[in-house]
C-alpha cells in the first residue's frame, strides 16, 4: 500500500519529484525568460512543468494515469478507514488528505499543531539506561516508523533501544584493535543516522571513518574512508540511499549507499563542520564556525548565511525552506532560504550561567517536520519547546521541560507526540564542564496533547 | 596507465569547471581508450580515489554546462552564492596564529609558579626512568674494549703482577686489523681501499701546490 502513497507514477516509472531531470528542464524555462539563476529554484516551487507525451501514446498515458488515480484514491480511503476507524468517510477527508499529500510532496506542507501541546506527561517520562553508556551519549537516531532508538556515546558503543518495549535489544560493541573482521568501533562515537526505510545504520567516529552496519541485525556491512577527520555529522536523503557527512577537517561529503561508493566532496566552510541535515529534496544544510551554507547539490554551488557571533553548534530543517540553528552564544535563530540574516533570533534563549554571566550555549535543536514546533536543549537543566508564528517571523516559548545534564541530541517521533532526548554529563564534543548530578540516558517525553 | 597519469589529466582535475568544457570529444575519446587498457580491479580503484561523480561525467560526458557567470542574487536580502567545487585556502589568521610562530619563552621551573612546590616524591618518581638510562649506558660501556684493558691493568696492579703496557704502534696496528676484518665481512673493503688512495693522492697534490707556492714567495 505504502508503495503508492510514498510517490506518484509517471508513465510507470517512480521518480522523486526533485529529481535531476525535472530540474534542469525547469531550470532551463526559468533561465530563457530571466538571467538570474540563483534562487529562482525555491521561489519556483509552483512552476510544475508537465512533461510532454505525443498524441499517439495520449490515450494509453491518459488511461494510466486515470487507473493509477483511482487506486490511488482507493489507498487513501483505506488508510483514513483505518486511521478513523469508521466505515463511511465524508469527502471532505478525502480532499483534506489529498492536499495534504500533494503539500508535503512539493515540500509545502504547513501545519499547525503547536496549539494543540498543551503539556508534558511527567508521570509517563521513560528513562532508557544501560551499563554501556557509561560515557556521554552524544548522539541519537529514530527510525521513521518510531520502532527503534538508535544511540552512540563516546564509549565508542552503539545501543539499540525499542521504543515500543523501552528496553535495549542489541549493541555495537567496542573493540581497542582494529582486526580484519570489524567487529566494532574503536573511538568515540559522533554521529549517527539511519536510512528512511530503516535498512542501514550509519556511524560516524573520531578515526574519520564512516561505517554502514544493518539496522535489524547490527551486521557489519561497509566502511568508507575519505575523511581526514572526526566525522562529526551524517544525514540521509530522506527517501533515499544517499548519505551526507560533514567532518572536522571542513569538507562535506555525498556518498550513495545503493553503490557503497564516495559520490563528490562538497568544499566552502572554513571551520570544523558541526551539523548536517536534509529533507526530500537536494538541498544540504551545514553548520560550523560563524556561517551555515545550504548546498545546492546538483547545480554544484552553495548559499551562504550569516548572522550568530559565535559558532553554530546544530542545525536542523523545519520544512524545505525554513532551518533553526542554535550556537554557542546562546542564541537560537530561525532562517529561511530566502534571507542572508535570520527570520527571528532569540538571544540567550537559555538563560545566563550564574557563575560566569555567559549565556548557556544551545547544544541540541530539532524540529517536528512541517510544522511550527520547535524544541532546544542545552545544559540549564530545561529543554524548551517554541512555536514559531506568522509564517516564522516570530517565535514563543510553549513549554519547559526539566532535564538535568547537557542535552546532546533531540528527536522528536514522526507524529510528534514524544520527545526523545539523549542527556549527559559532558558536553558531546567535549569536556570543558561536567554536571555531576545528571546521568547519561536517554529521556522519552510524551505530550498531553488535546 | 598509472593512477598519477590519470590524475594529472585536466578532465580529472577537480579544479575549475571552464577547462572541462573546453575538452573536446576528441580528448574524451582518448581518455575512453586509454582506460579501456585498465583491468577492472584499477578501475573500481580509480573510481574510488576519484568519486563516481566525476568518474561518470567523464566517462559518460557532461550532461549540461556548469559555468556560471559571477552568481546573481535577484536582492541584496538574498543569500550569496558560491560554487562548492573550489577549494578553501586555510585562513592566513590560522596560520598567524599557529605554533609554527609562537616562540616559547624560557621558564625556569624553580621559579615559575606554574610549576608548583618542589615534593621529593614526585620528583623521584617522575624521573625514575633516567635510572634505567644510566643502568643501560653502564652496560654499552662495559663492551667497549679500551675500557676492559684499563680495568685489567688496574686487576693484575692490585693483584700485585706485572702488567701488559701495548705500545702506541701496536696499539695501531691491533685497531687497523680489527677495521679491515670488520670490512671485510661486510664486503666494503674495496671501496674503502679505493678512497683511501684518493684521499691520499689528494692531499699529496695539495702539498704540492703548497710547496710550489712557499717555493716561488721566497724572496732571493
Amino acid at each position: 500500500m505504502s508503495f503508492f502513497i510514498k510517490g506518484k507514477h509517471h508513465n510507470g516509472l517512480k521518480r522523486a519529484k526533485y529529481s535531476n531531470e525535472k530540474n534542469k528542464r525547469r531550470k532551463l524555462d526559468i533561465k530563457s525568460k530571466n538571467e538570474e539563476v540563483t534562487s529562482s529554484e525555491d521561489e519556483g516551487l509552483d512552476n510544475d512543468v508537465p512533461e510532454a507525451s505525443s498524441e499517439d501514446e495520449n490515450e494509453t498515458t491518459q488511461e494510466k494515469k486515470l487507473r493509477l488515480a483511482k487506486l490511488y484514491l482507493e489507498e487513501i480511503e483505506k488508510e483514513e478507514k483505518a486511521r478513523l476507524e469508521s466505515n463511511e468517510l465524508d469527502q471532505g477527508i478525502l480532499t483534506k488528505r489529498l492536499k495534504e499529500d500533494y503539500l508535503k510532496e512539493s515540500g509545502r506542507l504547513r501545519l499547525t499543531v503547536a496549539n494543540k501541546y498543551k503539556d508534558v506527561d511527567g508521570g509517563n517520562v521513560k528513562v532508557l539506561k544501560c551499563r554501556e553508556h557509561r560515557n556521554s551519549i552524544t548522539c541519537l537516531c529514530v527510525t521513521s516508523d518510531d520502532k527503534y532508538i538508535f544511540a552512540g556515546s563516546k564509549d565508542g558503543v552503539v545501543v539499540k533501544y525499542s521504543l515500543l518495549e523501552n528496553k535495549k535489544i542489541g549493541i555495537i560493541p567496542f573493540v581497542k584493535q582494529k582486526n580484519s573482521v570489524v567487529l566494532g568501533h574503536n573511538s568515540q562515537i559522533l554521529s549517527v543516522a539511519v536510512s528512511t526505510d530503516s535498512k542501514y545504520l550509519v556511524v560516524g567516529d573520531e578515526s574519520s571513518d564512516i561505517y554502514i552496519w544493518d539496522a535489524s541485525t547490527l551486521k557489519f556491512i561497509k566502511r568508507l574512508t575519505g575523511h581526514k577527520k572526526a566525522v562529526t555529522g551524517l544525514c540521509f536523503k530522506k527517501d533515499s540511499h544517499t548519505l551526507y557527512s560533514c567532518s572536522k577537517d571542513r569538507l562535506a561529503k555525498v556518498w550513495s549507499l545503493d553503490e557503497m561508493a564516495y559520490v563528490e566532496t562538497l568544499f566552502g566552510h572554513q571551520d570544523n563542520i558541526t551539523s548536517v541535515d536534509a529533507l526530500y529534496r537536494d538541498r544540504v544544510v551545514t553548520c560550523g564556525g560563524r556561517d551555515l551554507r545550504i548546498w545546492k547539490i546538483t547545480e554544484e554551488t552553495q548559499l551562504i548565511f550569516n548572522g550568530h557571533s559565535g559558532n553554530i553548534d546544530s542545525v536542523k530543517l523545519i520544512n524545505e525552506e525554513n532551518f533553526i540553528s542554535g550556537g554557542d552564544d546562546g542564541q537560537l535563530c530561525i532562517w529561511s532560504i530566502m534571507r542572508k540574516k535570520p527570520l527571528c533570533v532569540i538571544h540567550n534563549a537559555h538563560g545566563l550561567n550564574d557563575t560566569n554571566q555567559q549565556p548557556y550555549w544551545i547544544t541540541a535543536v530539532t524540529a517536528l517536520l512541517n510544522t511550527d514546533v520547535v524544541a532546544s536543549g542545552s545544559q540549564d537543566g530545561f529543554v524548551r519547546l517554541w512555536k514559531l508564528e506568522n509564517s516564522c517571523k516570530s517565535i514563543s516559548l510553549l513549554l519547559k521541560i526539566p532535564v538535568e545534564g547537557f542535552v546532546n541530541s533531540l528527536n522528536f517521533t514522526s507524529d510528534g507526540s514524544r520527545l526523545i532526548v539523549a542527556v549527559s554529563k559532558e558536553h558531546r564534543l567535549g569536556r570543558w564542564a561536567t554536571i555531576k548530578s545528571a546521568k547519561n540516558c536517554i529521556m522519552i517525553i510524551p505530550f498531553i496533547k488535546e | 596507465m598509472s593512477d598519477t597519469e590519470f590524475e594529472n589529466n585536466s578532465i580529472f582535475s577537480k579544479t575549475s569547471r571552464s577547462e572541462e568544457l573546453e575538452t573536446t570529444e576528441q580528448e574524451r575519446a582518448n581518455i575512453r581508450e586509454q582506460i579501456s587498457t585498465l583491468s577492472f580491479e584499477e578501475l573500481l580503484k580509480m573510481k574510488e580515489k576519484i568519486g563516481s561523480k566525476l568518474y561518470n561525467e567523464t566517462v559518460f560526458g557532461v550532461m549540461k554546462k556548469h559555468t556560471k557567470q559571477g552568481y546573481k542574487r535577484a536582492n541584496k536580502n538574498r543569500p550569496r552564492e558560491m560554487s562548492s567545487k573550489i577549494k578553501v585556502k586555510k585562513l592566513k589568521q590560522e596560520l598567524n596564529t599557529s605554533i609554527l610562530t609562537k616562540k616559547s619563552t624560557p621558564r625556569d621551573p624553580r621559579f615559575d609558579p606554574l610549576c608548583g612546590e618542589f615534593d621529593n616524591k614526585t620528583f623521584k618518581s617522575n624521573y625514575k626512568f633516567d635510572n634505567q638510562i644510566r643502568e643501560q649506558q653502564k652496560k654499552e660501556m662495559e663492551n667497549r674494549k679500551e675500557y676492559n684493558e684499563k680495568i685489567s691493568i688496574r686487576e693484575k696492579l692490585r693483584k700485585g703482577e706485572k702488567p701488559v703496557f701495548k705500545k702506541k704502534s701496536v696499539k695501531k696496528l691491533e685497531s687497523l686489523i680489527e677495521k679491515y676484518e670488520e670490512l671485510k665481512k661486510t664486503n666494503k673493503l674495496q671501496k674503502h681501499i679505493e678512497k683511501r688512495s684518493k684521499n691520499l693522492s689528494s692531499r699529496e697534490r695539495t702539498l704540492e701546490t703548497a710547496r710550489c707556492k712557499t717555493i716561488e714567495n721566497l724572496d732571493f
